[in-house]
């Protein structure tokens, strides 16, 4: 169940008290008025002033899985910038960056959230969030994946309204500690690693021993 | 940098109208200026390069430009002030502060360093940048001087029997201030004094705007000690108990058992008679520093910075739930908080995956909020 903005304005109201367990909170918190009387069904949020885009490499391929080696996608192969206030950050045709919303985000354990790019921005070219879902329990800033489609650069600038949070109510939500993969507590966008499950690891091995005899001279 | 191209550029324009005909002296002369300039601005020049490091701390710059307006210029409206200021980063292990530079007399170099530079929680130690600024701007050295002279000689006229054996001038006690040899032998001693002065100043600056968190972000970079006695600081237990003296007076208070953390400085290699001068600067620096002090006590309340212990736990209760807070009056109360969370061993025990990621969420989690802060000043400006 999508939760309304007059609602969630009535969380966030609840958010901002003392000894509030477990709260929605965003923050910048949204002008509450706004958000009561707009009845949409989504927040919007803003972006931020962190960017990070993959660096021109002679790397044959991104070493995201583990079996690739040096499965570590670390800072090298990323560059990141800071755009203060005031400044712009110009999208080329088909590039791509990572960004962050400027809002620091605390979902509670029964809240989970979608990120949807704005129409304004899509009509632009400007495609944002296609790993769109928030867990239960996630604190920090939202990376965005922003690719320009279009065949003129976009400029962009922190601050600006870049996308919109769907938040949904959990059915039978747990109570108790929060999952692993829920938490970030990170103000920068940032690459990180793939992991292999059992199964993918399972598989992904099956042939080893044998593409070894083969590789013996 | 634009100011710093600009006059190379001068420069450079004089070298190129040379002609082979010109006269060699002159353009020695011109070479001999075109190398001053650079060995001037080179320092400078690596300063900004290194604050435009993605490992500093950004969201930092704003608020403390606020605070450091606030400071130095307390009286001016905070779209007219004039400071500038560079937040960068260095590579010793050491904060610095370059003030009233040749030609950017209105820029301020401030340097955290280089591998803390990422680290909100050293923030307070900008604070005693700032006091060298202060320190300055008040012309406090001068306002001194006669006050420290007349220190030293009383300290000497007190240890007379030691002043002669090492310094071996036939005067008598009266004519200390008046003879020309006996000043020239206790003036550096003067000098000791004035630059431990301006250190102490400088520290009671940091605790007035910070509080508490000073005295923790001080401990983490100093102690136990420098590892050396530098004439121009004041003996490391010395200067921490001036700084706990000191702290009930500038609205603080020390965390307890603070100057355990600390040992004796080593003895300073120096002459006999200038380790004997160092004593006399460490006693004259004992009767000044009530007035320091009340000189930092002044110039901190003209800028009228808000610390609140209640604030402080509105946000450390933030910092609880993992997210920032709002509505902050100051961003001492951030760092205080701040520092109240890195000291809570049972910080986040709730959250399954912060285990050895603690210090590393907290410091984005204070950026951010210093981010916030400085999103509500611009608001309400």
């Amino acid at each position: 169940m999508i939760i309304k903005s007059d609602r969630l304005s009535d969380m966030l109201a609840e958010g901002q008290r003392e000894n509030t367990k477990d709260p929605l909170i965003i923050v910048p918190t949204p002008n509450l008025d706004a958000l009561r009387s707009e009845g949409t069904a989504s927040i919007d949020l803003r972006l931020g002033t962190w960017f990070a885009h993959l660096k021109q490499t002679q790397m044959a391929y991104l070493p995201l899985l583990p079996s690739t080696g040096s499965a570590t996608v670390g800072p090298d192969l990323t560059s990141t910038t800071y755009i203060p206030f005031g400044s712009s950050y110009i999208l080329h045709p088909q590039s791509f960056v990572l960004a962050v919303t400027l809002e620091w985000i605390s979902l509670p354990n029964d809240l989970a959230a979608y990120v949807i790019g704005k129409s304004s921005w899509g009509r632009a070219g400007l495609i944002i969030a296609t790993a769109a879902g928030v867990h239960p329990g996630y604190k920090g800033c939202l990376t965005l994946e922003l690719t320009n489609v279009g065949e003129i650069p976009i400029q962009i600038r922190p601050g600006v309204r870049i996308c919109q949070l769907f938040i949904h109510k959990l059915e039978a939500a747990k109570t108790g500690a929060i999952s692993a993969s829920s938490f970030s507590g990170s103000r920068r966008p940032m690459l990180r690693p793939l992991t292999l499950d059992a199964f993918a690891a399972k598989l992904s091995s099956a042939y080893d021993e044998r593409n070894k005899m083969h590789e013996q001279p | 940098m634009l100011r710093i191209r600009s006059l190379s550029n001068e420069q450079l324009g004089r070298l190129d109208s040379f002609v082979p005909e010109s006269d060699p002296n002159v353009v020695a002369q011109e070479c001999r200026i075109a190398l001053a300039l650079l060995f001037w601005y080179l320092p400078f020049i690596g300063i900004i390069r290194r604050s435009t490091e993605i490992r500093n701390s950004f969201e930092a710059f704003g608020p403390f430009l606020r605070l450091a307006g606030d400071v130095l210029e307390p009286d001016t409206s905070p779209n007219e002030r004039k400071i500038e200021l560079v937040l960068s980063s260095e590579w010793d292990y050491s904060p610095f502060m370059y003030d009233r530079v040749q030609n950017l007399e209105d820029f301020l170099f401030i340097g955290l360093p280089a591998s803390e530079s990422g680290n909100p929680l050293l923030l307070p130690l900008a604070g005693h940048e700032l006091g060298h600024a202060v320190w300055h701007r008040e012309d406090l050295r001068k306002a001194l001087q006669a006050e420290v002279q007349a220190a030293i000689i009383d300290s000497i006229g007190k240890n007379w029997a030691e002043y002669q054996e090492k310094f071996a001038i036939k005067i008598t006690r009266e004519q200390l201030s008046t003879d020309i040899f006996a000043v020239a032998s206790w003036r550096l001693g003067v000098e000791w004094c004035l630059d431990q002065a301006e250190e102490t100043f400088c520290d009671f600056i940091g605790l007035a705007i910070f509080g508490e968190c000073y005295f923790h972000a001080f401990g983490y970079i100093l102690a136990p000690g420098l590892g050396r006695r530098s004439v121009r600081y004041p003996e490391t237990l010395a200067r921490v108990q001036h700084l706990v003296d000191a702290s009930t007076q500038l609205g603080s208070q020390a965390p307890n058992d603070f100057i355990s953390l600390f040992e004796k400085d080593p003895i300073a290699a120096l002459s006999p008679a200038d380790g004997f001068l160092l004593k006399m600067a460490d006693l004259a620096l004992e009767t000044i520093i009530p007035r320091l002090v009340t000189a930092a006590k002044t110039a901190v309340g003209r800028a009228s910075i808000s610390r609140s212990a209640g604030e402080v736990l509105v946000i450390r209760g933030r910092f609880d739930l993992l997210a920032p807070a709002e509505n902050c009056s100051s961003i001492a109360n951030i760092l205080n908080a701040g520092w109240d969370a890195f000291n809570d061993p049972g910080l986040w025990s709730g959250y399954q995956n912060t285990a050895g990621r603690k210090a590393e969420v907290l410091k984005e989690l204070i950026l951010k909020n210093l981010e916030i802060y400085e999103i509500e000043q611009i608001q309400a400006q």
